[in-house]
């Protein structure tokens, strides 16, 4: 009994008494005393304070579990508490950020560490202290090597940080339940599906169930506590043709909570179909060569604009480097869309938005929303293109010229889109479309259109090597999975293999018609295409930007594009038969 | 006493191809999926025009908990249980096979594993290591028309040995590995380790870990062998720091490792060794810095067993004898003298227990399925012999049962426990007496006393210098008249051979370092064990400096009384 007495006594020592019934709790207390104290005495000697202050915290706890053929591969559960402070010295017109020093002495602008998973006050605090003097002190050297790359330059007369009215929003601290039983039983379960398929060499199922917590505090007095759960079930599978060809498809399922995710039938009955289709094409023929029309349907226009137009969308502005002679290669790799602002970029009767606070859109789930963003900037739709003609771009609080506000796509330590909605004016039937596609099929004098319905995703696939790899100028879109080949009678033939032999920014004002109705497609979105991310990522170190993303489409009638069977060398099919089916 | 003890039974060469599994037991669904998919990969395998003359799987079982504090405060918690599938599927010969290094080439050491299903189905396990083993095959076949194309148009290799040995095949099969861990009791400990940091803002990190790693292994090979084994390996580890004014970083580590949970230290001495580390931390602070430095030191059993490690022991793995682009600094030195005579540095994977410390480079057969084996390196000061895989070298044509990696690697010869022993042996005050008398003689203004260390690293190829660094925490000088200082800020470094020679006496006071050693065969857990050594000079280094400052504010609860 004494124990316990003092045990108590301790706790209540070493918490304010108002910590635990503060708004966002214990955590967000710690945060805003640790932030007040920095913004009020961090200073290192003559030198300058700090100007702003960011503390962001992501709580996440997740179970995962994989299976092949069955059984479970792997199975794991954890939890993790990510701090991430972000300091700005200088002003809003020239601080320590968009600089990319040319020996990294440290990590970027913002510092992460582990924090302790238990509401400890005292403990959080320790850790908020060492982390924001790191930060600090990497800041002030920062920002002494980017005035000294800038005495002998000038740049672009834009602020190096936006200005936002600040904003405080508390979600309710909550949790889902997760239960490791649910996660591992339907990857078994559903890995199992491919016991039936004697075709496929390999394979493989995953779940994953997470629930996340954001929690944001920043010296300009922004807050935010954000609860979001969400559920992942991926099956992928791979096979060989008989010349070696490999084939793979895949499908995924994505939901905010596990009873909302399609029932396990539903799941298995699309897993069986991809299955079936794999089956399909390695008896298929190759197109070797075909330029026309062709039309994108459901998953694949969604996959297709994610991975061609979504990267031209966001305003991501290119650092100064300190060493000259990248200056000019980083310039080389801006987004040629800044310049496109008011030029038409896409036909006269398509639009699109983006819009974090959109719920369903076409029946289905948008899941890449959220009320505030990872800088506090509150979300909501912003019009990218509106009659074909391009109006803005996604903006985080690093503005370029032209675009001074963030639109509130700060997502992690990147810009993102959210949901993207495109939408069609005069859409067509799909007997309409149809009839389209085939009068210009005619007219180019082809026997056959291509219709393309899955599109790879480069971060879903079972055997990455088999990626399709464009020129560097080109826009980069991965493998055309499921391809048919239309005749003019309706008939449809599935092709075994086949890519986007070139696709440019121009191709998309050349979409001839769109569908009137549209369907839903949640993906995730890794940012290969955008140069400048890649290039600064990898020099970072971090992992490129990627992040889940819905995208509600039409189906889109390309007028013309070319595709080509796969170049390069195949590998040859196993030796012996798969031990289950032999 | 633990589920993990091993019940073995050996079974004669000659009786093992046709002694029936069944015999030893209910036969686990890995071996089952693992000899079935090995019989038939060999058969039909064995059709084609480059047939296999060697396959084995190895899988890997791990099931591992760890509970991780600071400063009082849970940190992270992970349990998990993964089978690794590691092949070496053969083409070729015993004499040239594909395996060879190709020479001038930078033959990189790739992780390169593959999951198999944790639960036990047969079916499902057979699929990944069909698919796995296939791959395998067709690599090896291209990797061989490359290794005969560079034998064909290089110079003949010094060292004409053959590319695999032949072994004896064996049977042996054991339970599996069981952990026991008690996750409440452990968070509750755990947090206990690290709260008594917690009432010192200058020291700026203090992280402990609680793990427990259970181990199942499997081998099949083509040759006959069949072996389960099974191991468990708990670790307890505590580590803090703090800063110099000058900003040099003062780490302090502690840890103990053993078999069995048991074998772990109680509360009481844990919480002891955290007062100890809190005390020199602060000690660490004020301690002058040592400028470089060349003179006699003594260097502790821990210190002396890691020094071992890097100077003797990493150059008698016998697969760098060949390899044309290493050092070989002990190839031609087979029956000559390199220690004081009286000093014998052995091998010992058998050995389970030394000085009050389980040793952690124990093992039963190696990652080759080898009978691991004591092997005496050095015998009365002489050197007699090299650390051998299946990996041949000149006058050394088999296993010692030392070919071992980490999964997902290539096996090599790697160390086991070392275990420095001297015949006569002095008192630690002798030795400090000797060490004084040297200062005396040669005018020296102090000694160096290597108390602990954190570890160390060599380079034995031919492009870099041949050199070593191991890196202290607790150094002390010894001044003429006996007296001792804290001191820090240096490294202790030298090359192999002069270091060797100056190695005057040891005392007797062995002490074990346990640890994990990393290779191009991976990080596998090794032990070293010596005692204190008197070396009549070392050279001492700068240790590498953070520049960054001690922290601007002071801690944000310096206020609460403490």
């Amino acid at each position: 009994m004494t124990r316990c007495a003092l045990a108590a006594a301790l706790a209540v020592c070493c918490v304010p008494t108002h910590a635990a019934d503060a708004p966002g709790g214990v955590l967000m207390q710690a945060m805003r005393d640790e932030l007040a104290r920095s913004m009020d005495t961090l200073q290192m000697e003559q030198m300058e304070r700090p100007y702003f202050i960011a503390y962001r915290v992501n709580d996440i706890e997740a179970l995962q579990a994989t299976a092949r053929f069955g059984a479970l591969t792997s199975s794991s559960s954890t939890r993790t508490r990510s701090l991430s402070v972000e300091v700005r010295l200088g002003s809003r017109t020239l601080d320590n950020t968009n600089f990319m020093p040319s020996r990294l002495g440290g990590s970027p602008a913002t510092r992460s560490i582990l924090l302790p998973l238990e509401d400890d006050y005292r403990e959080l605090r320790r850790q908020l202290w060492l982390t924001t003097d790191a930060a600090y002190k990497h800041a002030l050297e920062t920002l002494a090597k980017k005035r000294a790359a800038l005495k002998t330059r000038s740049r672009e007369d834009v602020p190096d940080f936006s200005t936002e009215s600040p904003q405080a929003s508390y979600g309710e601290l909550q949790s889902e339940e997760l239960r490791t039983g649910r996660v591992e039983g339907l990857a078994r379960r559903l890995s199992g599906v491919f016991r039936e398929m004697p075709h496929v060499d390999d394979s493989r199922a995953s779940t994953v169930t997470r629930n996340r917590t954001r929690y944001y505090v920043d010296s300009e007095g922004s807050a935010f506590v954000e609860f979001r759960p969400s559920v992942q079930v991926l099956a992928q599978a791979r096979t060989q043709a008989a010349d070696g060809m490999v084939l793979q498809d895949f499908e995924t399922f994505y939901a905010d909570r596990w009873h909302e995710l399609p029932d396990e039938d539903a799941i298995i009955e699309r897993v069986r179909a991809m299955g079936a289709s794999l089956a399909s094409r390695r008896a298929a023929d190759y197109v070797e060569r075909y330029s026309g029309p062709m039309l994108f349907e459901g998953q694949a226009a969604a996959e297709l604009l994610a991975q061609a137009l979504a990267p031209r969308l966001l305003a991501i502005r290119v650092p100064v480097a300190e060493n000259p002679n990248m200056d000019g290669f980083l310039t080389s790799l801006r987004n040629p869309f800044v310049d496109k602002i008011g030029a038409r970029v896409l036909p006269r009767f398509l639009g699109v938005t983006d819009d974090p606070t959109l719920g369903v859109c076409a029946d289905a789930p948008m899941l890449g929303g959220y009320a505030v963003d990872d800088n506090g900037v509150p979300a909501g739709p912003t019009p990218l293109v509106e009659n074909g003609v391009l109006k803005s771009l996604l903006a985080s609080r690093n503005p370029i010229a032209g675009i001074l506000r963030s639109s509130g796509n700060q997502r992690g330590d990147f810009l993102l889109p959210s949901n993207l909605v495109v939408a069609a004016r005069r859409g067509m039937t799909a007997e309409e479309l149809h009839e389209e596609f085939m009068l210009l099929v005619e007219e180019r004098g082809n026997d056959f259109g291509v219709v393309v319905r899955r599109v790879a995703n480069p971060t879903l696939k079972l055997d990455p090597r088999d990626s399709a790899r464009s020129a560097p100028a080109q826009l980069n879109v991965d493998r055309l999975v499921r391809a048919f080949k239309v005749f003019p009678d309706g008939r449809e033939e599935p092709i075994r293999k086949v890519e986007l032999s070139t696709i440019s920014d121009a191709n998309f004002k050349e979409i001839i018609a769109a569908s009137a109705a549209s369907s839903g497609h949640t993906l995730p979105l890794v940012l290969y295409n955008s140069a400048v991310l890649r290039v600064t990522s990898a020099f970072f170190g971090v992992s490129p930007a990627q992040s889940v993303v819905s995208v509600c489409t039409p189906d889109l009638l390309f007028e013309e594009l070319t595709v080509r069977k796969p170049p390069g060398n195949v590998p040859r099919p196993p030796v012996a038969a798969h031990p289950f089916f032999d | 006493m633990r589920a993990c003890e091993m019940q073995a039974r050996v079974l004669s060469a000659a009786l093992l191809a046709l002694a029936p599994l069944a015999a030893l037991g209910e036969e686990s669904a890995v071996l089952k999926a693992l000899n079935a998919e090995l019989v038939r990969s060999m058969a039909i395998l064995g059709e084609q025009p480059e047939p296999p003359y060697f396959l084995s799987y190895e899988v890997t079982e791990q099931q591992a908990v760890t509970v991780a504090s600071a400063f009082g405060a849970l940190a992270y918690t992970n349990a998990r249980r993964d089978r690794y599938l590691d092949i070496d599927l053969r083409v070729g010969d015993y004499d040239l096979d594909n395996t060879r290094p190709m020479r001038d080439a930078r033959n990189f050491s790739r992780r390169d594993f593959a999951r198999i299903p944790i639960d036990d189905d047969v079916d499902a396990i057979r699929s990944v290591v069909w698919h796995e083993t296939d791959s395998r095959y067709k690599r090896a076949v291209e990797q061989l028309i490359r290794v005969r194309t560079d034998v064909q148009v290089k110079v003949d290799a010094e060292d004409q040995s053959a590319d695999f040995s032949r072994e004896e095949s064996r049977e042996q099969l054991t339970q599996s590995a069981e952990l026991d861990v008690d996750m409440a009791d452990w968070q509750t400990r755990i947090k206990r380790f690290t709260a008594p940091f917690a009432a010192h803002g200058d020291i700026y990190s203090a992280d402990a870990s609680l793990s427990a790693l259970g181990e199942t292994r499997w081998f099949v090979n083509s040759e006959g062998t069949r072996i389960q084994t099974a191991e468990t390996r708990y670790r307890l580890a505590i580590s803090a720091h703090t800063k110099a004014d000058d900003g040099m970083r003062l780490p302090r580590y502690e840890s103990f490792s053993a078999f069995t949970p048991d074998g772990l230290p109680d509360d009481a001495t844990v919480l002891a060794t955290v007062q100890r580390m809190i005390a020199d931390l602060q000690a660490l602070r004020d301690a002058p810095v040592v400028d470089p430095y060349t003179g006699p030191a003594i260097l502790s059993g821990r210190a002396g067993g890691v020094f071992f490690h890097e100077v003797l022991g990493h150059r008698v793995e016998g697969h760098r004898q060949k390899r044309e682009d290493d050092g070989q600094t002990f190839k031609k030195k087979v029956g000559e003298r390199i220690l004081p005579e009286g000093f014998t540095v052995s091998f010992d994977p058998l050995r389970r227990h030394l000085a009050g410390t389980d040793l952690l480079g124990s093992y039963h057969f190696d990652n080759q399925g080898v009978a691991a084996q004591r092997v005496a390196v050095v015998e009365d000061g002489v050197l007699t012999n090299f650390l051998m895989s299946r990996s041949p070298i000149e006058g050394f044509p088999k296993s010692n049962g030392h070919g071992r990696k980490q999964t997902g690697y290539a096996p090599v010869s790697r160390q086991s426990n070392l275990i420095v022993e001297v015949a006569e042996p002095l008192t630690r005050e002798a030795l400090k007496e000797q060490l004084m008398a040297m200062l005396h003689a040669e005018g020296k203004p102090f000694g160096l006393l290597f108390e602990d260390i954190q570890g160390g690293v060599t380079t034995t190829g031919r492009f870099m210098p041949n050199a070593y660094n191991v890196q202290p925490i607790l150094v002390y000088r010894i001044h003429p008249d006996g007296r001792e200082e804290l001191v820090r800020g240096v490294d202790l470094i030298g090359t192999p051979l002069t270091t060797l020679s100056r190695i005057v006496a040891a005392d007797d006071q062995i002490a074990v370092f346990n640890g994990t050693c990393g290779a191009e065969s991976g990080g596998v857990p090794v032990s070293a064990a010596s005692p204190g050594l008197l070396v009549s000079q070392v050279e001492v280094q700068k240790k590498r400096k953070s520049q960054d400052r001690t922290p601007l504010l002071p801690p944000p609860f310096a206020g609460d009384g403490e």
